[in-house]
């Protein structure tokens, strides 16, 4: 017997067909945008992501990915332009103990001290973190994202965690 | 070093998937989107500045595009048919004038940075919606004619994503303009790095 895979077709000419193949990506889209740019600002991002993946389309070669990660590079792309514009307002933040921490456990402080410190890391280094951390993608995964190779990702994230190490201090998370 | 780092962060990850907010509404976003009240927050100013740029020219370009509609040859089906069969600048009618000085305010409008581009072409109301606006619902009625301008260039964006901070606004490269043919008023327009594809709509015209 000879087996045959059924695979939809993705047709995305008409705005149903767009919404269609869009449902099953949906989910890590939004929670992509909301780590790259906290729930307040994830459906302005999104909007912008849905109408550049509107127009562009027919850039889309599934022979190249699926879907899903051509769908996060758009979103990838207009979350590096949003924290470009919030880095300023990210450098603000201090390893400051004392600040609004009472009532919280060790690992709560640890939590927040580690969410502020990823703020302070370049808009590459972030999408890197966030798609190999947060959205536990491969590495091989989030060069096809990001859409570089496999190794500049590693160097990426070791960047990253060299720069949250020299904010955090050694004594984080002993 | 960093190996605690790396811990940290799985540990992290952990913590926030069992906890992360719901996602956003797909179908929230595609059929009620933001581009509504962008796009009418933004017209206020540009039809403002249009206004101005218009009277202190002394001209009266609406009035002189809307003649150019009533004579004996059509402004914008002959425009289609020069661009087709030519490369050539289009004639310098009352309808280019008019786009072209609407292209030029809302290249000034929005900090134009450099030189500039901007093309045209004709199409229905509902087609450009479909085209510029394309994950918002039409309820144009069905035959309205308008143009489509599309603008080239380096702009500022003062409600795109990413311009919060009070020192630094987003560029974009292209400005969206639907002009409505019988007054030659912008229905609405899109800021964005996407432009939206204007010869899936007909003849394409470079007015500047």
């Amino acid at each position: 017997m000879i087996g045959r895979m059924e695979t939809d077709a993705i047709d995305l000419s008409t705005r149903e067909g767009f919404s269609r193949a869009l449902e099953p990506c949906w989910s890590a889209m939004s929670r992509f945008a909301t780590r790259l740019c906290g729930v307040d600002n994830r459906d302005d991002v999104l909007q912008e992501a849905l109408v550049t993946a509107w127009r562009k389309r027919g850039q889309f070669d599934p022979s190249r990915g699926a879907l899903e990660k051509w769908l996060l590079a758009v979103v990838a792309d207009h979350g590096r332009r949003f924290l470009r514009g919030s880095r300023r307002r990210a450098s603000d933040y201090r390893h400051d103990p004392s600040s609004q921490r009472e009532g919280l456990t060790v690992d709560e402080m640890g939590d927040l001290d580690l969410q502020g410190a990823i703020k302070m890391l370049t808009p590459r280094q972030r999408v890197a973190v966030e798609l190999y951390y947060y959205m536990g993608y491969t590495t091989n995964e989030a060069a096809a994202i990001m859409k570089c190779s496999q190794g500049t990702v590693k160097s990426t994230l070791s960047d990253a965690r060299t720069k949250l190490f020299n904010i955090l201090g050694e004594d984080f998370g002993k | 070093m960093t190996d605690q780092i790396d811990r940290e962060l799985k540990r992290h990850a952990l913590s926030w998937q069992s906890s992360a907010p719901p996602p956003a509404s797909l179908e929230t976003l595609l059929s009620h989107a933001q581009l509504h009240s962008r796009r009418w927050h933004a017209l206020v100013p540009l039809t403002a500045a249009v206004a101005v740029i218009l009277v202190i020219a002394g001209t009266t370009a609406l009035v002189a595009a809307h003649q150019d509609n009533h004579s004996s040859t059509p402004a914008g089906t002959s425009l289609s048919a020069d661009s087709q069969a030519s490369t050539d600048p289009p004639a310098d009618t009352g309808a280019i004038r008019s786009l072209r000085a609407l292209a030029h305010s809302a290249a000034e409008s929005h900090g134009e940075h450099g030189a500039f581009t901007a093309d045209a072409v004709q199409t229905t109301l509902a087609e450009a919606e479909r085209n510029v606006f394309p994950l918002v619902d039409t309820h144009a009625p069905p035959g309205e004619q308008v143009w489509i301008v599309q603008i080239d260039g380096k702009f500022n964006c003062e409600q795109c994503p990413g311009d919060n901070s009070s020192d630094s606004v987003s560029l974009v490269t292209t400005i969206d303009l639907i002009v409505r043919e019988s007054d030659y008023t912008v229905y609405g327009f899109v800021l964005g790095d996407a432009p939206a594809d204007l010869h899936e709509l007909g003849s394409v015209i470079r007015i500047i």
